[in-house]
């Protein structure tokens, strides 16, 4: 985490309103976001800013949650980053197929639930009311 | 081979669930968002954007779901059809005025040619399949020829292979517009009246058997 500034989130999803929906999201609560639209994507991505945490989506075109998650093991053998999959699957532990993570969330989830896990995660913004009134 | 056929269904199914819960995420939490800002805020920038986004969700929720109780119920033979004279140049020139991206759409059909069928449905084929012929931003050629044996809608622009046709299943690409399931009704409807949809060369071929008055 950049010195001073708040955690930096890494959201990955082939889906661009449920991307513009969690960067809001998460922005309104006070994190900084980057965004991808699928695996090959987040791998430059995270060369480059090196998140604080990735919010990983598991069916995308290109490079999928589960091949993303591989690479990065691979590529930053040391460097571990924190990894939450938020998947459409009814089931996204059983679809994420043995991938490492944090937690497992089934969309729509709860956005209580999401900001709690980030927060965890990150040890970032809280509480919830003064992230409720949005900011510029 | 029934297992098969449930595997492909049960297929199918997780994948309808799948292109749902995307729009119907983000079209609740925009709307937990917009309920969380002061009042003030709502008419705001990020608050026009979360009421846009939202609506936008829903549209593709809404597509969705009519898209999928549609194939359903014509597979099950739940449509009354309205079949009347139907006027194939002018069902295709509007279909492709609605379905065409902007960049556009050439429709060569013969005046006069007509089908029977039901209207609704044709229409809503018909946009369906030009719009997939338009993903990606390309041009749509349609083109209506007229045989002893039948009469031929060849729809083409972007490539549309044999395995589109098929029924989606998990790990199928989703289409943020909400028409993931447009080619599925289209064939539907197809079979429901008597014609064929094939996948030729690229392009989408629609058969009406039988000669024509």
């Amino acid at each position: 985490m950049t010195a001073g500034a708040p955690p930096l989130v890494l959201v990955v999803d082939d889906d661009p309103d449920i991307l513009e929906a969690i960067c809001e999201i998460l922005a309104m609560e006070g994190y900084r976001v980057a965004q991808a639209r699928h695996g090959a994507e987040a791998l430059a991505r995270v060369a480059a800013e090196r998140p604080d945490l990735i919010l990983l989506d598991l069916m995308m075109p290109v490079m999928d949650g589960v091949a993303f998650a591989e690479a990065l093991r691979t590529r930053h053998p040391g460097g571990h980053i924190p990894v939450l999959v938020i998947s459409a699957d009814a089931n996204p532990e059983r679809a994420a197929g043995g991938l490492q993570a944090r937690a497992f969330l089934a969309k729509p989830f709860d956005l209580e639930t999401l900001l709690a896990q980030v927060a965890a995660a990150t040890g970032g913004p809280r509480p919830r009311e003064s992230a409720a009134s949005p900011q510029a | 081979m029934k297992s098969d056929a449930c595997g492909s269904r049960a297929g199918y199914l997780g994948y309808v669930a799948h292109e749902l819960r995307n729009p119907l995420s983000t079209a609740l939490w925009c709307t937990e968002l917009l309920g969380s800002m002061q009042a003030a805020d709502r008419g705001g920038p990020r608050g026009v954007k979360l009421a846009l986004t939202a609506r936008r969700a829903i549209g593709r929720l809404s597509r969705l779901i009519e898209d999928h109780l549609l194939s359903e119920r014509l597979e099950a033979g739940g449509v009354a059809l309205r079949v009347e004279d139907l006027p194939l140049a002018e069902l295709l020139a509007e279909a492709a005025a609605r379905g065409a991206g902007p960049a556009g759409a050439d429709v060569e059909a013969p005046e006069g040619l007509r089908i029977q069928g039901d209207r609704a449905l044709w229409a809503r084929a018909l946009e369906a399949l030009v719009a997939a012929a338009a993903r990606g931003g390309s041009r749509v050629r349609a083109q209506v020829l007229s045989a002893p044996a039948g009469v031929v809608m060849m729809i083409s622009g972007s490539r549309v292979g044999p395995e589109d046709l098929e029924l989606p299943r998990r790990g199928s690409p989703s289409d943020p517009s909400g028409a993931s399931l447009g080619l599925v009704v289209a064939g539907a409807v197809a079979a429901s009246q008597g014609a064929s949809l094939a996948a030729r060369d690229g392009a989408l071929v629609l058969t009406w058997p039988g000669p024509r008055p």
